[in-house]
C-alpha cells in the first residue's frame, strides 16, 4: 500500500496528475483512505495535518536581519545591545 | 574514514522540486538533519531515510535566532567530525536566505572536514513563476525585511523590490516569530519615502502541498500594516516609475560608437619595409 506522503509526492510529480479526476483516481488506485482522501480532494491542509498527526508549529525562518561578521565587527566600537550580538562561529 | 558534510535543499513544494543529485545524497547519507517549512514535508523526508533528525529543536521564542542557528551548525558539525557522512537538508534553496548550510560548511572547511552544497528551487525561483516576473525585465532586488529597515539603502522605484521575512518586519531581537502593526507602520513610512500610499504590492505564499493554493494577494501599500502575515510570507512591491535613460552613460558610450565607426571607415594602412 502506499503511503500518504508517497501520494502526495506522486500528486505533485507527475505531470499526469493534475486534473481532479486523475487525483481522485490515483487516491483510489492507492488505496488511501476514504477520509484522508476527501481531505485532500478539498485541499484541507490543517485536517490533513491533524489527520497525518504531524507538528503543525513549524518554524521556517532560517535567516537573520543581521549578519554575524558584521555584528563582531561592532561589537568593537559600538555599545548596542548584548542581546543582538552573535556566538561567533 | 573521515566525515563529510552536503546542504542539500528539497524545494518548496514536496516531492516536485527535488533535484536527483540530493535525493541520492540522502538515501546515502549516515545521517540525515532536516529544516523543513511544514510538519507533512518533515513526515516526507523522515520517509526518505532512517536517521532522520529534525532541527526544529532548537528554535524558541524569545531566543535569539543567531543562537538558534549556531545550536544547528553545531549538532550537524558534530556528527560530521565522528567521520559521518552528513546531509543537512533545507527546504527551498539551502543557502538562499538561509545561513545555517553556509555556516556549517564554513566550519567544516575550517576544520579541514569535506563540505559543499546542492541547489534547490528557492522561494524566489517559484515567485518568479508564479507571479509571472522576469527579474531581467527591469532588475529585482532582494532583502530580508528587518535587516533593508536597519541600514541605509538605495530603493530603485524602475526595479522590483522583494522584501522576505516580512512577517518579522523590524525585530531587533531576533527573539520574535511575528511582529505586530506598530513594527509594519515603520516599513510603510520607510516605504512611502518612495512609493505612493495606493501602490498595489503583492503578498506571495509559495506552494508548500500539492494541495495547498498559493497566495499572492494584491493590496494598497497602507494596507500591509494591517494585512495578514506569516512567517512565509513575502512582500514584493512591482516598479512604480519608468526607468529614466541615464543621458551621461548613453552620451559616452555614443562618442566611443562614433570613434570606432570613424577608426573602421578609415583606409587600412600596410607597412611597408
Amino acid at each position: 500500500m502506499t503511503t500518504v506522503i508517497e501520494t502526495l509526492a506522486q500528486l505533485a510529480s507527475d505531470a499526469s496528475l493534475q486534473t481532479p479526476q486523475a487525483i481522485e483516481q490515483c487516491l483510489i488506485d492507492n488505496g488511501i483512505d476514504e477520509a484522508i482522501s476527501n481531505t485532500i480532494i478539498n485541499k484541507d491542509v490543517i485536517s490533513l495535518e491533524r489527520q497525518l498527526d504531524v507538528c503543525p508549529d513549524i518554524v521556517c525562518t532560517v535567516f537573520p536581519a543581521e549578519d554575524e561578521e558584521k555584528e563582531e565587527k561592532d561589537d568593537d566600537d559600538s555599545t548596542e545591545e548584548t542581546s543582538n550580538r552573535v556566538i561567533g562561529l | 574514514m573521515q566525515g563529510s558534510l552536503v546542504c542539500v535543499g528539497t524545494g518548496m513544494t514536496l516531492g516536485a522540486h527535488i533535484s536527483p543529485i540530493a535525493t541520492s545524497y540522502i538515501a546515502q547519507a549516515d545521517v540525515v538533519f532536516s529544516l523543513m517549512s511544514t510538519g507533512i514535508t518533515e513526515r516526507w523526508l523522515d520517509e526518505m531515510h532512517d536517521d532522520v533528525r529534525s532541527l526544529q529543536c532548537h528554535y524558541k521564542e524569545g531566543k535569539n535566532r543567531n543562537i538558534t542557528y549556531n545550536e544547528m551548525v553545531e549538532a550537524i558539525l558534530t556528527e560530521v567530525r565522528a567521520s559521518k557522512k552528513v546531509v543537512a537538508a533545507f527546504y527551498g534553496h539551502p543557502g538562499v536566505f538561509a545561513c545555517v548550510g553556509h555556516r556549517a560548511i564554513k566550519q567544516a572547511k575550517i576544520e579541514d572536514l569535506p563540505a559543499h552544497m546542492e541547489p534547490g528551487i528557492s522561494a524566489e525561483d517559484c515567485l518568479y513563476a508564479d507571479l509571472a516576473i522576469d527579474p531581467g525585465k527591469t532588475g529585482c532586488i532582494n532583502y530580508e525585511t528587518s535587516q533593508f529597515m536597519f541600514y541605509q539603502r538605495n530603493i530603485d522605484p524602475a526595479a522590483h523590490l522583494i522584501l522576505w521575512q516580512v512577517g518579522l518586519a523590524g525585530d531587533k531581537s531576533l527573539a520574535k516569530f511575528s511582529t505586530g502593526k506598530a513594527y509594519r507602520q515603520v516599513l510603510v513610512d520607510l516605504l512611502l519615502e518612495t512609493y505612493p500610499s495606493d501602490h498595489q504590492v503583492i503578498l506571495y505564499q509559495a506552494k508548500i502541498l500539492p494541495i495547498d493554493t498559493l497566495r499572492a494577494e494584491h493590496i494598497a501599500l497602507t494596507d500591509l500594516i494591517a494585512a495578514e502575515l506569516f512567517m512565509h510570507t513575502t512582500l514584493v512591491i512591482p516598479p512604480s516609475e519608468k526607468m529614466r535613460p541615464n543621458q551621461e552613460v548613453l552620451h559616452k558610450l555614443a562618442v566611443i560608437d562614433k570613434s570606432e565607426l570613424k577608426s573602421k571607415d578609415r583606409p587600412k594602412l600596410r607597412l611597408v619595409l
